[in-house]
């Protein structure tokens, strides 16, 4: 995760309340445009606040594009939109070192990953090599083109999307890869009234364009910030430990959650309580965040053909093992 | 503490059912039965002679019998044994299992400790040989075992037992440990069949990636690494050209396993569908080595299309527990149309619903 | 120390332990012993590279064929049968020694050294064995241990991994000059088993009962039976008489009579008053024994009253003051006498009510007993002065003829030789009735009865001999034979001649059998009195005087068991003394009767012990309490309150250990409780939360199903969070105690509210 420069401080009072309330618009902001899925932002904010990073597995044309611009609309940050096809290079992601005949040198054009929220969809239609392109810059917080690094912004956020039906022709991200994303999640259709109520809104304008920035980069790197300095208890981390000792040793897991998972869920976990307006974490946080946050990380021990019986499996197995272990009191 | 003390009459009872239900045996080797003998003789002796210091003989070994029982029975306390098998154990290949034993009591060591795994209620006839495991401490060992037909197969614990300290007796105690191997079926090299030439058209990748064959030389595009500019070519044409490379990720292959015998069978008929299992797994091992990405259909099986080291784990999971089925049992996808498949049959065994469209069809050596 | 060495300095600890336990009886062959010595030397250093050993085995082979050939003709010739096997045992072990290649051959030289200990056990009943047996114990734990170690070791590194046989060799190379493996924690370990089994060997020793069943062979050793305690002394054995050392009563004595100086007591038992041929018998006519007893707080003390029919109590008081006290502990004898220094004046024992006192006849006591007795005797040692028994003089006591009996055999005759005036010799009595001449020519310058019995006892005392060789008077009567042929023989001669004498004089009189003297042990403060110094004597009564203790047999013959000086030998030889007769007493002796007496000594001393250490201080304590109640009360609650304290004190610690992982001051906060008293209340009315549920989780089920109060609980819930997740600073203000309180009875109300709509589903 890209490491903010500024040394974390913890809000002050006043502060914190405003920043808590200015999270509140920017809520509000999204859930204009996103009907009827308010689950579905917080996750994203969550992912947002805790510097992480989004994959959404889901079928086309359930609104992704638009949360994705919605949330940069609000944000007030640059969103570009890549779309992975089976011939992308990593050069068209990351940017190109062209060679100017004028200057006979090489001159670095930033590619689309150098923007404040990028979508990146179909990433399992790409090969291997655009895939570590995109995922390596997210996890080093920079690119090195031609020996030269250029940092990625910051706020920076990466909505990835997987479509799970179609298998012909793709490259299933591996297992190891997947833990680059702090949370997997699904957005689904909308209810039947919500359906209704976006079917009779489109047609209009564009929805986004009536969005403005509500927050700025620098409030969202100080509520980045505080998200470290939220309280968690011992009896919620052994909890938590549990949970993850529980994954290593199900039959259903080949392998479990490792290390790096776990902090990542304890840092979701803590943006989680920072989007619901807490300076602790309380034992929903840790258990609503258990599946998006530890099913895509963990390796199954059976065999799949699809992406979504593996989607399935992995969170069936990772509900199960929450619905049996003791929450503390 | 006290506690403790003054409740020890009542926690007797527990104890002694604990121990009456553990399964603890008591075995006389061959010197503690000349030793009990000798016991008897100066029993009698002593009792008939009358002569005291017969008696302090007798009170003296029977001290020793029992010393013996207790000592042997703290030396099998608190110790705990754990297996780590290799990560892949191939049918008839010996391999070593590992053994660590861990004595958990703070003050004393054990010495003298034979451990023998249990494998499918049965002991493996392997001993394994402490000498001595000092407080708190834990020693490794490992035995060399075959196992000679694939499958999965369940260890239920170890048989601990000691002769310690005079050698007279034999304790042994069962230790609950269950884990299972899975045994793959065995491998060995084999070479690939060639590629259909008249599949590679349509299966070629028009994409370019890194890897893969030499396939040409074009212009430079924006975008492009320096590093696969060719300058020779590019100092002889004026213009910067680049190799490129055929991705070899996209060669796709099916294997197909038939897994059918007919109803009676004997063995000449499962051993050959045995050896064409084995051959089935040398081939995936063989493709899978070569970076195919690979996809295993039998009757009852389907391993998805994967490639790298996790899916030859898979398939050879997936081989060690195949199951015989009959001919009437179908396989489990279709072979698409112009694609690159191979189907293993057993030698000698013919079967109906196999698949026809397999690019090759080879029997089992 | 390394483990091949540690192996082998334990074997060797064996061998030598078993073989000094048999070379200790002194029955073995001294060259052997000395060349099995050098043998065991010898053979340490006798081993593999530095010897090969199959160039040497025919001739050991060889050897012991031989040994074995020797011993059969030497046991043929008549040597004892146990001792040539012990010898050739020795030889075996030697062949074994020199010969240690394998486990195999440690293995029989365990079990010569046990054959060698067994044999031990029949040859050596001294103390040594008991020593040598210790060691034995020892060394054969660790050795047997470290044997079984090394075997283990050589079979399943050797044989089972022999595909890669030179890495074992080496490997077990290594272990066998590894220093870790038995090292100084082993051997305490093991010593401390081997003590334990030690004294497990000696509890298992004194518990096993003593039923010899005899199938084949005879009981060694059986009680201890003395001569002459029986009902009747016989005169006229053959054989040497043994003395026996076994301990029959120790006595504790007032200082003047302790202490290895201390004069002679003659410990007066049994009297006899008939003698016929040859035999010494209670008649059915002899007078019973006057006494009168007094029992209080459960002694009865029995007063001897000799001639007189009847004493007054203060006059049998002012007998006792100067008198002689003594403590007797009697050992099971086998039969019931009590004895007491002479003359005893009264006995006190305790009172029982299942066996009790009965007076035999001639002034004995007796009480039975099976397994000891202790009492209490006084004793007027000191007999009544010259004057008085030349003055004596008077009516004999009712029944009193018996003392005069003289047998038949011994008849006076019608012409008796008349008394010399000169110097004279047995050999000038000639008369049909020699002894009764005899008694007349000894006392024919006495005047009075005492002066002529005072004569006949010195002229015993100066003119026999004392032997213990007997010899038998081939028809003649005994006292006869003993007076006038042989003139030497044991005690019983002595005694029996001067009774004779005296009453062949019409003095009455009875012999006395008993034990004479003792040793005084200075390290345990008593006299022991052996069977051995059992003695037999005369009383001889004096009208207006009583009965008077003459012993006719000479002194110092009688100091055969020693008494010792104070020399540091003679000390050390007593230390010595006592420890081997310790062992013979509780080990080579140990029989039923021991054990009995073992069982009541040691339940008695459990009671003892537990009625001084609790029961008298807790009476004590409880009369002194009754007395000061204000100070014992006050007592009593300080004690309580430091208890109370203390253990307050000590468990707050581990409350504390239990609570830290949750904060204390969390557990303490009112919103906190109020939660968890909603919740209990919520699961007695059915609504429980699952262990995987959370709070908040919970709250919102409740309020989906339409449970009453679901909403105030959802309230309820995230206060109880905050002050339950957040960090301290945060919690704890009253306010939210307060809200939460009333959260929670609005729940509560809610409930019991919905309790009485019954069937009614609220929305």
């Amino acid at each position: 995760m890209p490491q903010s420069s500024a040394s974390p401080e913890p809000l002050a009072t006043s502060e914190s309340e405003d920043a808590l309330s200015a999270l509140r618009i920017l809520e509000a902001n999204v859930a204009k445009v996103i009907r009827g899925k308010d689950h579905v932002i917080r996750q994203c904010l969550t992912a947002l606040l805790a510097r992480g990073h989004l994959l959404i597995e889901d079928i086309p044309g359930v609104g992704k594009t638009t949360l994705a611009r919605a949330i940069a609309a609000s944000v007030g940050g640059t969103f570009r939109r890549v779309q992975f096809t089976s011939d992308l290079l990593p050069s068209d992601i990351v940017g190109v070192s062209m060679f100017k005949a004028d200057k006979q040198d090489f001159e670095f054009r930033p590619g689309p990953i150098f923007s404040n929220i990028i979508l990146a969809d179909e990433i399992n239609r790409t090969t291997p090599r655009s895939q570590s392109a995109l995922l390596e810059a997210m996890s080093e917080g920079q690119v090195s083109v031609d020996d030269i690094t250029h940092d990625l912004p910051d706020p920076f956020l990466v909505i990835a999307t997987q479509n799970p039906a179609e298998h012909f022709g793709t490259y299933p991200l591996p297992e190891s890869q997947m833990d680059r994303f702090l949370l997997r999640i699904r957005i689904g259709y909308p209810s039947p009234e919500q359906e209704r109520a976006i079917m009779r809104q489109r047609g209009a304008s564009d929805p986004i364009k009536d969005l403005s920035p509500v927050i700025d980069h620098d409030t969202l790197r100080a509520l980045q910030d505080a998200v470290e300095q939220v309280t968690i208890s011992d009896p919620l981390l052994d909890y938590a430990m549990e949970i993850v000792e529980a994954t290593r040793h199900s039959p259903r897991f080949e392998v479990g959650v490792s290390t790096r998972g776990a902090i990542a869920w304890y840092r979701a976990a803590q943006a989680r309580a920072m989007v619901d307006g807490r300076e602790f974490c309380i034992p929903d946080d840790f258990k609503e965040l258990a599946v998006p946050a530890l099913a895509h990380r963990c390796v199954l021990s059976s065999a799949h053909e699809s992406l979504a019986s593996i989607r399935e499996e992995g969170e069936s197995a990772m509900a199960e093992i929450v619905a049996r272990i003791a929450v503390p009191t | 503490m006290l506690w403790r003390f003054l409740s020890w009459p009542f926690r007797l009872p527990g104890r002694l059912i604990r121990s009456l239900r553990s399964s603890r045996t008591l075995k006389l080797t061959r010197e503690g039965k000349y030793f009990i003998g000798i016991t008897i003789g100066i029993g009698l002796a002593a009792i008939n002679t009358g002569n005291n210091l017969l008696y302090l003989l007798l009170g003296w070994l029977l001290s020793v019998i029992i010393a013996s029982g207790i000592m042997s029975d703290v030396c099998l306390r608190a110790v705990a044994i754990t297996r780590q098998a290799p990560k892949r154990i191939y049918a008839n290949r010996p391999f070593l299992m590992e053994l660590e034993a861990t004595n958990a009591k703070k003050r004393l060591a054990s010495y003298s400790l034979e451990v023998e795994d249990i494998c499918e209620g049965q002991p493996v006839d392997k001993r394994c040989y402490f000498l001595k495991i000092p407080e708190g401490k834990s020693q490794n060992t490992a035995y060399r075992h075959t196992i000679s037909r694939r499958g999965l197969y369940r260890f239920q614990g170890f048989q601990v037992s000691t002769k310690f300290p005079f050698g007279l007796f034999r304790k042994s105690r069962r230790s609950k440990n269950a884990s299972e191997i899975l045994v793959f079926p065995s491998t060995h090299p084999v070479s690939i069949p060639a590629p259909r030439s008249h599949f590679l058209g349509d299966n070629h990748s028009n994409t370019v990636g890194r890897r893969g064959e030499f396939f040409g030389l074009r212009e430079y595009r924006d975008g492009d690494d320096r590093r696969s500019i060719h300058w020779r070519s590019t100092a002889r044409e004026g213009k910067l050209l680049v190799r490129e490379f055929e991705d070899e990720s996209q060669r796709r292959i099916t294997l197909l396993i038939d897994n059918a015998l007919p109803e009676t069978r004997g063995e000449v008929e499962e051993q050959a569908l045995e050896d064409a299992i084995s051959f089935c797994a040398s081939l995936a091992q063989a493709y899978l080595d070569k970076g195919y990405a690979l996809r295993l259909i039998g009757r009852g099986t389907l391993v998805p299309f994967s490639g790298g080291e996790t899916q030859v784990q898979r398939v050879l999971k997936a081989l060690a527990l195949l199951e015989t089925k009959t001919e009437a049992e179908p396989f489990s996808a279709e072979i698409a149309p112009r694609s690159e498949a191979v189907l293993v049959v057993p030698k000698g065994i013919s079967a109906a619903r196999r698949p026809g469209q397999a690019s090759h069809v080879m029997e089992a050596p | 120390m390394r483990f091949a060495k540690a192996h082998k300095v334990t074997t060797y600890a064996v061998v030598l332990s078993a073989f000094l336990a048999v070379a200790f009886s002194g029955l073995l062959n001294p060259v052997i012993v000395l060349l099995a010595l050098t043998g065991i030397l010898v053979s340490w250093f006798w081993e593999a590279p530095r010897v090969n050993f199959d160039k040497w085995s025919i001739p050991w082979t060889i050897f012991a064929v031989l040994v074995f050939l020797y011993e059969t003709l030497s046991v043929i010739g008549g040597s004892d049968i146990l001792l040539g096997g012990a010898e050739f045992l020795v030889t075996l072990m030697l062949a074994k020694l020199f010969n240690r290649r394998e486990s195999k051959d440690y293995m029989h030289i365990y079990l010569l050294s046990f054959l060698l200990l067994t044999a031990g056990t029949v040859l050596n009943a001294e103390v040594t064995y008991g020593f040598f047996f210790l060691c034995y114990v020892v060394s054969f734990t660790w050795a047997m241990t470290i044997f079984h170690l090394r075997r283990e070791l050589e079979s399943n590194f050797l044989l089972r991994h022999s595909t890669q046989d030179e890495a074992e060799q080496v490997r077990v190379q290594r272990v066998m000059n590894s220093r870790r493996i038995v090292g100084r924690k082993f051997f305490l370990g093991t010593s401390l088993v081997s003590l334990a089994v030690f004294a497990s060997a000696l509890s298992l020793f004194l518990l096993f009962p003593r039923i010899g069943f005899g199938f084949f062979f005879d009981k060694g050793r059986g009680g201890i039976t003395m001569a002459g305690f029986s009902d009747g002394v016989e005169l006229g054995g053959h054989g040497l008489i043994k003395k026996d050392t076994t301990v029959v009563m120790r006595v504790e004595v007032d200082s003047k009579y302790a202490g290895r100086q201390a004069p002679y007591i003659h410990w007066r038992g049994v009297a006899f008053d008939n003698y016929t041929k040859g035999q010494w018998k209670r008649s059915k006519t002899a007078p019973k024994t006057n006494r009168s007893t007094y029992t209080t707080d459960g002694i009865a003390e029995h007063h001897l009253l000799y001639d007189k029919p009847r004493v007054a109590p203060d006059e049998l008081e002012s007998r006792l003051e100067g008198a002689l006290k003594q403590k007797v502990y009697l050992e099971p004898i086998g039969n019931s006498v009590l004895f007491g220094a002479s003359m005893p004046l009264s006995f006190a024992l305790e009172d029982k009510i299942k066996t009790n006192t009965r007076s035999g006849k001639n002034d004995e006591l007796r009480q039975h007993h099976d397994a000891g007795l202790i009492y209490t005797v006084y004793s007027n040692p000191n007999p009544p002065s010259v004057e008085v028994l030349r003055g004596a003089n008077g009516p004999l006591p009712p029944g009193f003829n018996v003392y005069l009996q003289i047998p038949a055999e011994l008849p006076e005759c019608a012409s008796p030789s008349p008394a010399p005036t000169g110097a004279w010799t047995t050999a000038d009595i000639t008369s049909e009735c020699r002894v009764r001449d005899l008694a007349r020519w000894i006392t024919r310058d006495a005047i009075t009865q005492f002066d002529k019995v005072l004569a006949l006892e010195t002229w015993l005392r100066s003119e026999l001999s004392y032997t213990l060789q007997m010899e038998s008077p081939k028809g003649m009567e005994p006292v006869e034979f003993f007076l006038f042929e042989r003139q030497m023989g044991h005690c019983e001669y002595f005694s029996s001649a001067m009774t004779i004498m005296t009453r062949a004089l019409g003095i009455p009189s009875r012999n006395v059998n008993g034990f004479l003297g003792g040793e005084w042990n200075e390290y345990d403060n008593f006299i022991a009195v052996r069977a051995g110094d059992a003695h037999s004597w005369v009383e001889v009564y004096f009208p207006g005087a009583g009965w008077v203790t003459f012993d006719p047999t000479p002194a110092g013959e009688s100091d055969l068991l020693g008494r010792g000086s104070s020399g540091l030998t003679d000390r050390l030889r007593r230390i010595a003394d006592t420890i081997r007769f310790k062992w013979f007493k509780w080990v080579i002796e140990y029989d039923l009767y021991a054990q009995l007496s073992l069982f009541r000594n040691f339940g008695r001393s459990v009671k003892n012990g537990a009625n001084q250490y609790f029961r008298d201080p807790l009476k004590r304590a409880g009369r002194w309490a009754k007395e000061h109640r204000k100070t014992a009360g006050v007592l009593v609650a300080l004690v309580a309150g430091l208890f109370a304290m203390f253990s307050f004190w000590r468990r707050r610690k581990t409350i504390d250990q239990l609570l830290a992982p949750r904060a204390s001051t969390r557990r303490k906060s009112p919103v906190v409780k109020h939660y968890l008293a909603t919740l209990r209340s919520l699961a007695k009315r059915g609504h429980r939360r699952d262990d995987a549920t959370t709070p908040r989780e919970f709250a919102r089920d409740l309020t989906k199903s339409g449970v009453p109060g679901a909403e105030s609980l959802e309230a309820l819930t995230e206060l109880y969070y905050r002050a339950e997740y957040a960090s301290a600073a945060k919690t704890n203000d009253e306010r939210s105690a307060s809200r939460a309180l009333a959260l929670s009875q609005t729940v509560l109300a809610a409930l019991k509210e919905a309790r009485y709509k019954r069937g009614k589903p609220t929305a």
